[in-house]
C-alpha cells in the first residue's frame, strides 16, 4: 500500500477546519495527521509530525499565515504549503506566493479541487485556485512586459514622466510642456494607475526598469 | 508680593517714618520752634510761606501713597481672577480632548470588536455551511439535488463578500496580516482613484512590522489627513512619506492646499471637526510627537514621530 500524503491544517476556525478535514477525507490517498489553531502552535506541531502538505489560513493570531508559510519552507524545504484562504486579493496572493507557498486555493473551492491540489504540490507543481490563476498570471506577466505598458502610455505621458525623470517640478514640466500644473497631475496620476506604481520615483524607476524610458544623461 | 504692592508699602511706611522723625525732632530738640524765630528773623525768604505750602505737599503725598496701596492691592486681585479664569479654560480644554479622545478609543475598540465578531463568527459559519453543501454536492453527484447545492454555494459566496466589505469598511484594509506599509500604499491608491488628488506615497528605510497599537494608529492618522485633504483643504496634491530609521518611525503628510489654523480646538470639536483632534490624541497615545504646520496658502505639514523602543516590534 502506497503512503498516504500526511496533512496538517492551521486555521483558528475549529468549524471551518473540521471542515477541511472532511473534504480531505473523502480522497483515500490523503492522511490529515495534525491541527493547529495558532502559528505558534502550529511550528510545534509541524516539527512534530513533518507532514507531506500544510495547509493554512492567512489570517491567524499568534504568527498569521504567511510568517508561518516563510517559517516552513525555510526551516522544512521538504514540506509543501498551500494558503487555504477565504479571500482573493492581490496583495494576499502576492504575499503568499512571495513567502513561498506552493499554492493558493480559496476556501469556497469544492472537495474535489482541494484534494487536486494537495495531489498537485506534492508531485512539484503548484496548485493555484482556477479562480485566481488569470489574475495572478496577469500579474507576473505584468511586470515582465514593458511593451505591454508602453502601449498604454500615452505620447502626452511619456514626456511627462521622461521630464519627471529630470527632476522637474510638475510646475517647470507645465511650462515646458506649454500646459497647466493642474493638467501635469492628471497625467501623473494616470501614469500612476497605469503603471501601478505610488510615486514619482516609483514610476520613474518602474518605467526605466520595463525599457519604456531611456533617461538622457544631457545637461539641461 | 508683587513688586507694586512691595513699593506702595514702602512708600507708606517711609511717610509714616518720616512724620515719625519729625514729631520726634519737634518733641525734643524743639525744631519748629527755633525755624520760627529763623524765620522771624529772615522774613524776607519767605520761610513761613513755604513751611505752610510743605504742610499741604505732605498732606497730598500722603494722601496720594495711600491711593497707590489701595490701587496695588485691587490690581491683585484682579490679576488672581484673571489666572483662575485661564486656568479654567484651559481645564476645559483639556477635558474636551480628553473627552474626544475617549471618543475616539471607544469608536476604535468597538469597531475593531465588531470586525473580528463578523470574520471569527459569521464569515466562518457561511463556510461551514458552504462547506457542508460542496461535501453534499460531492457525495451525491448524481442525485438532482446537486445543482441546487451549488446554486447555494453560490449564493453564499455572494454573502460572504458582502460581509467582507462591511468588514473593511470597520478595520483597515490589509493592516492586521500584511502590515502598515501594504496598507497605507492600497489606502493612497484607493483614495486617488476616487478624488481628482495626486496623492504619492513613499516608504523609506527598512519597513517592519510594528506594534499593532502603533499601526493602527499610523494609519488613521494618514486617513484622517488625508480626509482633511479632500474635504477642506482645497489641495490639488498631497504627499505621504513613511521612514523606517533604526530609532524612530516618521511620518509626514504634506499637502499644497489652502492651508488652515488650528488654533481653537474645541471649536473644532463643536462643529464636528473631530479628526483633527483624533489625529494629535492618537500621536499622544502611542508616545508619539505631533507637528502640524498650516499657513493659509503654503498649504499643510504634519509631522509625526514615533520612537522605537524593543517593545515596538
Amino acid at each position: 500500500m502506497t503512503e498516504k500524503i500526511t496533512v496538517v491544517l492551521v486555521d483558528d476556525h475549529d468549524l471551518v477546519r473540521a471542515g477541511t478535514r472532511q473534504y480531505l477525507e473523502r480522497a483515500d490517498s490523503i492522511a490529515v495527521v495534525g491541527e493547529a489553531a495558532d502559528g505558534f502552535a502550529a511550528q510545534r506541531v509541524i516539527d512534530d509530525l513533518r507532514p507531506c502538505v500544510v495547509l493554512v489560513d492567512i489570517k491567524m493570531p499568534n504568527q498569521g499565515g504567511i510568517d508561518l508559510t516563510r517559517w516552513v519552507r525555510r526551516t522544512l524545504p521538504q514540506t509543501k504549503v498551500i494558503v487555504l484562504s477565504a479571500y482573493d486579493d492581490d496583495p494576499y496572493i502576492m504575499a503568499a506566493l512571495e513567502a513561498g507557498a506552493n499554492g493558493y486555493v480559496l476556501k469556497n473551492t469544492s472537495p474535489a479541487a482541494l484534494i487536486q491540489a494537495v495531489e498537485t504540490v506534492i508531485k512539484g507543481g503548484s496548485a493555484l485556485d482556477p479562480a485566481i490563476t488569470t489574475k495572478v498570471l496577469g500579474l507576473l506577466t505584468s511586470s515582465r512586459q514593458g511593451d505591454e505598458f508602453s502601449a498604454e502610455l500615452s505620447d502626452r505621458e511619456l514626456e511627462v514622466l521622461q521630464l519627471t525623470a529630470r527632476g522637474l517640478t510638475n510646475k517647470e514640466i507645465g511650462n515646458m510642456l506649454h500646459i497647466s500644473n493642474r493638467t501635469v497631475q492628471g497625467h501623473l496620476r494616470k501614469i500612476f494607475t497605469k503603471l501601478d506604481v505610488n510615486s514619482r520615483t516609483e514610476a520613474v524607476t518602474k518605467a526605466m526598469a520595463l525599457g519604456i524610458l531611456d533617461v538622457e544623461y544631457d545637461q539641461q | 508680593m508683587t513688586n507694586n504692592k512691595r513699593q506702595a508699602r514702602f512708600e507708606l511706611v517711609l511717610l509714616g517714618i518720616i512724620a515719625l522723625v519729625i514729631v520726634i525732632l519737634e518733641l525734643y530738640v524743639d525744631v519748629f520752634e527755633r525755624l520760627v524765630t529763623w524765620a522771624a528773623m529772615n522774613e524776607s525768604l519767605l520761610i513761613t510761606e513755604i513751611v505752610t505750602l510743605a504742610i499741604v505737599l505732605s498732606i497730598g503725598l500722603s494722601i496720594y501713597a495711600w491711593r497707590r496701596w489701595r490701587e496695588a492691592v485691587s490690581l491683585e486681585i484682579d490679576k488672581a481672577q484673571l489666572q483662575q479664569t485661564v486656568t479654567d479654560e484651559q481645564d476645559a480644554n483639556r477635558l474636551m480632548r480628553s473627552y474626544a479622545d475617549a471618543v475616539t478609543r471607544g469608536q476604535e475598540a468597538e469597531r475593531h470588536r465588531l470586525a473580528r465578531e463578523l470574520h471569527d463568527d459569521t464569515i466562518q459559519r457561511l463556510i461551514v455551511i458552504n462547506q457542508t453543501a460542496a461535501l453534499a454536492a460531492f457525495d451525491h453527484a448524481d442525485s438532482p439535488a446537486a445543482s441546487d447545492l451549488q446554486e447555494i454555494q453560490l449564493l453564499l459566496d455572494e454573502t460572504i463578500d458582502h460581509v467582507r466589505h462591511f468588514i473593511t469598511e470597520l478595520r483597515p484594509t490589509y493592516l492586521d496580516e500584511l502590515g502598515l506599509v501594504t496598507a497605507l500604499r492600497t489606502l493612497i491608491k484607493e483614495t486617488r482613484d476616487r478624488t481628482e488628488l495626486l496623492i504619492e506615497f513613499e516608504a523609506k528605510g527598512e519597513s517592519c512590522r510594528l506594534r499593532e497599537s502603533i499601526e493602527l494608529a499610523l494609519y488613521r492618522i494618514v486617513q484622517s489627513a488625508l480626509s482633511n485633504v479632500v474635504s477642506h483643504a482645497e489641495a490639488s496634491t498631497a504627499e505621504v512619506v513613511l521612514d523606517f530609521r533604526p530609532n524612530a518611525v516618521y511620518l509626514d503628510i504634506t499637502d499644497d492646499g489652502n492651508g488652515f489654523l488650528p488654533v481653537d480646538e474645541t471649536a473644532l470639536v463643536a462643529s464636528g471637526h473631530f479628526g483633527l483632534i483624533g489625529m494629535r490624541e492618537r500621536a499622544e497615545l502611542i508616545g508619539a510627537t505631533y507637528q502640524i504646520d498650516a499657513q493659509p496658502g503654503r498649504g499643510t505639514k504634519i509631522a509625526v514621530c514615533v520612537p522605537l523602543d524593543s517593545t515596538s516590534g
